[in-house]
């Protein structure tokens, strides 16, 4: 176990590594002179010399590349070219609440209703039941996820238009608040967020189920004459659940690549959205920050889910 | 191994019995023994007869065998189907659709005809948000400009990204795939780092990165390459080049995990003995054999780049405004999605079809290819 620890945390630190160096190169090589940009018409050489070190950007690329990374462990994310003395962290603050809300109950909600839908699938193998939740599973893991947050706006609109209902279409309300026109708001892009990570646990949980059912335990549970709720809750989903932990990376991934498309939709201003406008003005350090944070949190999730497998599963052991 | 062109040693040594004209093909195959032997010839029947020439005569290939298994599936053959129509619409239809229609009045540029208001970019401002209409076959956008054409141009985006995104993808994939698998040592354990990473971030914010960052750059700078010009398509090219980027190390796996698979097999053993070289190899015997998982890998990718190419226009990041792409359509329309409904869920719903096609293409292909599935 502590081996297997160790070689993913080496593992761990190589990708983190990996991700933040090609982030920095991305920012250092960008085109433009960002210091050039800032001053703008009052451009003044002893100035921008200054300014030029203020930013740390007149030293060499290792040197560079090393405050960048240690900055990283202080959440010290370097300033805003945009917004002169700020630093990006407290840009990305006001985000960071609202973006883990919106992922956190999705990722609540794929658990919660995808695990079900394909339990009652493989109980229902091969019937009409199993058939349409499996083609409505497909459509909802093969469409972007900004498909659907459209087909609902239109909807929304719709009824709003034809019946006179109240009912927003974007903009998000308190974080972390639950009250009656915070859920309004909220419910619609945290259902559209959970479902492609929905479908595809309800795709694996149905998969699981099938092959434990399969397997001679099962057999020999029903054999003698167990009752049926108790073969398929104590014996069978038990097993079949245990695969479904490695799954929680590539949520984590869908869900952060999903938060862009829904901010950018919704209009919520979380650090997608926060993002989105660092691009439209250039400020490169901003755009870094969020990707350097977002892809460090799904290698995060990756790591949390896979040492939770071998805690889950007996089986495996110090791999 | 290929053994057309090589004298055979062994049969022209000593002591080879060779099959002589005066002993039938009965004594060498017990299948053609059956067939000459008269008196079984006449107990079977006259079509089992037929059916057994037949069988001798075309063996059919694996590859036949997952054409045959393909043909049957309908979903797929309806996605050919659909696909290979929205390639020849985006293709071939604005050259038709821009000689359909008479002369239109234009209160704004004088008479104008269709080869001029059927393109994707000509703005008619006293026509705007209209629903589709026998000039307009689909309607106008915020701008006057005809939905038709617009729709054309971005499947054509669609479609000529995910080419790009293809070609690259499988021609890197294939070759680092078939040299990690095929050698092993230093270039395997960079690639398993390298996907390691890739994997590592989320394939669309790499890319939402690196448009945002370059996008502005490859504006000016990529629309001076002749072919692309300045029509707000340059930055396709660094969005296509970023979604090959992340798409082939995926590619590379399957490729690896196929040819490690092939390597241990008799055929390649035996053209280790004959003597043939690494290289030929890899040409002969390893690449043909990769051919149904990247088929079947680079289908399933379409899906992804096409999506990819959609979303981030529609972020804003992809094609810009004189171009048209499905993601930008959307995009622009949600402006007036509480007025003309019809604007976004046109192209959207185009998506939705174009996506899932391609899905159920994949789906298809890969239960045809997959050895286990035997009719």
């Amino acid at each position: 176990m502590v081996q297997f620890l160790i070689k993913r945390f080496i593992g761990l630190i190589f990708v983190v590594i990996g991700v933040t160096f090609i982030t920095f190169v991305m920012g250092y090589f960008a085109p433009g002179d960002p210091i050039r940009t800032l001053m703008g018409s009052h451009f003044d050489p002893v100035n921008y010399a200054q300014l030029k070190h203020a930013y740390g950007l007149d030293q060499p690329f290792f040197v560079q590349y090393w405050h960048f990374l240690t900055g990283l462990f202080r959440f010290d994310f370097g300033y805003s070219f945009e917004f002169q003395n700020q630093p990006v962290w407290t840009i990305l603050k006001q985000g960071v609440p609202i973006s883990a809300e919106l992922g956190f109950w999705a990722l609540v909600l794929e658990v919660l209703i995808g695990i079900p839908i394909g339990i009652l699938s493989a109980l229902k193998a091969n019937t009409w039941i199993d058939t349409v939740n499996m083609g409505i599973v497909l459509a909802m893991y093969s469409l972007p996820v900004f498909v659907f947050a459209v087909f609902f706006q239109v909807i929304v609109v719709w009824i709003d238009v034809h019946t006179g209902a109240q009912w927003p279409v974007a903009n998000w309300g308190n974080a972390w608040q639950y009250s009656l026109s915070d859920l309004q708001l909220k419910i619609g892009p945290i259902v559209i967020l959970a479902l492609a990570g929905l479908a595809y646990l309800a795709r694996l949980t149905r998969t699981s189920m099938l092959e434990v059912l399969r397997q001679d335990f099962v057999r020999t549970a029903r054999a003698k004459g167990l009752r049926e709720r108790a073969v398929i809750y104590r014996h069978t989903l038990r097993n079949a659940l245990i695969p479904l932990v490695t799954v929680l990376g590539l949520s984590l991934g869908l869900i952060v690549t999903g938060t862009f498309f829904l901010e950018d939709i919704f209009n919520i201003p979380g650090i997608g959205l926060a993002t989105l406008n660092a691009i439209q003005n250039r400020d490169y350090p901003v755009i870094q920050a969020t990707v350097v944070l977002l892809a460090v949190a799904v290698v995060l999730g990756n790591l949390v889910s896979d040492i939770a497998y071998t805690l889950v599963d007996p089986r495996i052991k110090a791999v | 191994m290929d053994t057309r062109d090589r004298k055979n040693q062994e049969i022209a040594a000593e002591g080879f019995m060779a099959p002589d004209a005066d002993m039938s093909p009965a004594q060498f195959d017990p299948d053609l023994a059956l067939l000459t032997d008269n008196n079984l010839a006449t107990t079977l029947g006259e079509n089992e007869l037929k059916d057994l020439q037949e069988k001798q005569k075309k063996p059919t290939t694996p590859f036949q065998d997952s054409m045959r298994r393909l043909r049957r599936d309908k979903r797929a053959m309806a996605s050919v189907g659909i696909v290979g129509f929205f390639v020849l619409l985006a293709i071939f239809g604005p050259l038709i659709y821009q000689h359909i229609g008479g002369i239109y009045q234009s209160p704004i540029s004088g008479p104008i005809g269709p080869q001029v208001y059927h393109t994707y970019y000509h703005n008619e401002l006293t026509r705007q948000d209209e629903l589709p209409s026998l000039q307009y076959w689909l309607g106008t956008d915020q701008l006057g400009r005809d939905q038709l054409a617009r729709l054309m141009q971005g499947i054509l985006i669609s479609i000529t990204v995910a080419l790009l995104v293809e070609v690259v993808d499988v021609g890197v994939g294939i070759t680092v795939g078939v040299l990690a698998g095929f050698h092993g040592g230093a270039i395997d354990q960079v690639l398993a780092r390298f996907t390691d990473i890739i994997f590592a971030f989320p394939g669309l914010l790499f890319i939402i990165m690196v448009a945002g960052i370059w996008g502005g750059w490859a504006d000016t700078a990529l629309s001076n390459i002749p072919l692309i010009g300045a029509n707000g398509n340059a930055r396709l090219l660094l969005v296509s080049l970023a979604l090959a980027f992340v798409a082939w190390p995926l590619m590379a796996r399957y490729v690896r995990g196929q040819t490690l698979q092939l390597k241990e097999q008799q055929f390649i053993e035996a053209a280790r003995t004959a003597g043939t070289s690494d290289i030929r190899i890899i040409l002969r015997h390893i690449i043909p054999n990769l051919f149904s998982i990247v088929v079947v890998a680079s289908t399933l990718n379409i899906v992804g780049t096409i999506i990819g190419e959609a979303g981030i226009s529609l972020l804003g990041l992809g094609v810009q405004p004189p171009g048209a792409s499905i993601g930008l359509m959307i995009s622009q329309a949600q402006n007036v999605i509480d007025s003309h409904p019809f604007e976004i869920l046109l192209p959207t719903a185009m998506l939705t079809i174009l996506v899932m096609a391609f899905s159920f293409l994949g789906d298809g292909l890969r239960d045809a290819f997959d050895p286990r599935s035997k009719d």
